[in-house]
């Protein structure tokens, strides 16, 4: 949580409406605040619309705009939170190519307790 | 449930009953007591193990893994249901996946980056909910696209159709007398208060005399 009782918010951005189910559930355990979208476009959108995140949950593979091409674009127009890949990829060129878009940090998926416990930790130490 | 509320009620009146009559009053009793707790044991103790039992055998036979645990651990009262609806989400967009790779096998010359992209997509999606068995197949057929072996990933293919569905019957089943547990359990409870709120003192009394003495 943050200074003054906030809660962290997040941005689940997936095509798949299970995926997004199942995070939105698992960030809110643990106490984040959560928008859903399902592409990157949708995504961009939030924040031209002047939403502000703490992290931003992004899935690589997706219609529309995927996941390498959402987060250049976010950190061209000075987005500046965390940004955390997930992908069912492995280690390949593919995933190489994620994280040099401008992640912070990028995990295999699913998603589960302790990635998002991970990704907590990281924010309580940033905000402290 | 409503058959202990008649044990203890039988027990009462046997005991407010003079002592000479109480003997055989009392073995006519045990002997349908024990029919009773026989028969209890068995219906109260079988639903509870059965969901129980389908759901360490799904782990134990490989179908399931930790992730499937992290679902359970988010279902909660204001979702209780979550589990069986994530499930369904992924059988349900998971039938669209199987059919894309079924329609792509069937047009030549075949389209292998596009079957390895469909694949990983179900993947994915499997991975989500916990399915170990499956994705051992998944990754197969993976291989089997890189190096374009048709034969190889129609073969796997089939067994993954096969694991899919044989998932999709043991987790219904299990869910369904997940449910039936639950509602057996409520309609216990109802029925064992139903059951004490309407004896009367007549009730009581009426089944009781067998062998009075004067």
């Amino acid at each position: 949580m943050k200074k003054g009782g906030q809660k962290f918010s997040a941005l689940v951005v997936d095509d798949n409406k299970m995926i997004r189910k199942v995070e939105e559930k698992l960030l809110a355990r643990f106490g984040f605040e959560t928008k859903v979208v399902e592409n990157g476009e949708k995504a961009l959108k939030l924040f031209d619309d002047g939403y502000t995140f703490d992290v931003v949950v992004m899935d690589m593979e997706m219609p529309v705009m995927n996941g390498p091409v959402a987060t250049r674009a976010l950190r061209a127009r000075g987005v500046d939170c965390m940004i955390v890949g997930v992908t069912s990829c492995g280690d390949g060129p593919e995933k190489a190519e994620f994280e040099a878009s401008g992640l912070n940090c990028c995990w295999e998926k699913p998603l589960n307790a302790e990635i998002v416990g991970t990704i907590l930790n990281k924010l309580d130490n940033k905000m402290s | 449930m409503h058959q202990f509320f008649h044990l203890y009620m039988t027990h009462a009146t046997i005991c407010s009953f003079p002592i000479e009559s109480r003997n055989t009053i009392f073995f006519f009793y045990l002997s349908l007591a024990s029919c009773c707790f026989f028969f209890i044991t068995m219906e109260g103790n079988q639903l509870p193990c059965q969901a129980s039992y389908m759901r360490n055998a799904l782990f134990s036979q490989g179908y399931l893994d930790d992730q499937f645990l992290q679902l359970e651990d988010l279902q909660d009262e204001a979702n209780p249901n979550f589990v069986e609806e994530v499930v369904k989400l992924f059988y349900s967009d998971s039938a669209r996946l199987i059919q894309n790779i079924e329609l792509t096998l069937e047009n030549t010359p075949w389209d292998f980056e596009k079957l390895d992209n469909i694949m990983h997509q179900y993947k994915g999606s499997s991975s989500s909910i916990g399915t170990k068995k499956v994705q051992k197949e998944c990754t197969q057929f993976q291989e089997y696209c890189k190096v374009e072996n048709i034969d190889g990933c129609m073969r796997t293919f089939q067994e993954v159709k096969q694991e899919h569905a044989s998932l999709k019957r043991k987790l219904e089943n299990y869910f369904q007398c997940d449910k039936n547990k639950a509602a057996s359990s409520s309609a216990d409870l109802l029925g064992a208060a139903s059951e004490y709120g309407k004896l009367d003192s007549t009730q009581l009394f009426s089944v009781v005399i067998v062998d009075p003495i004067d």
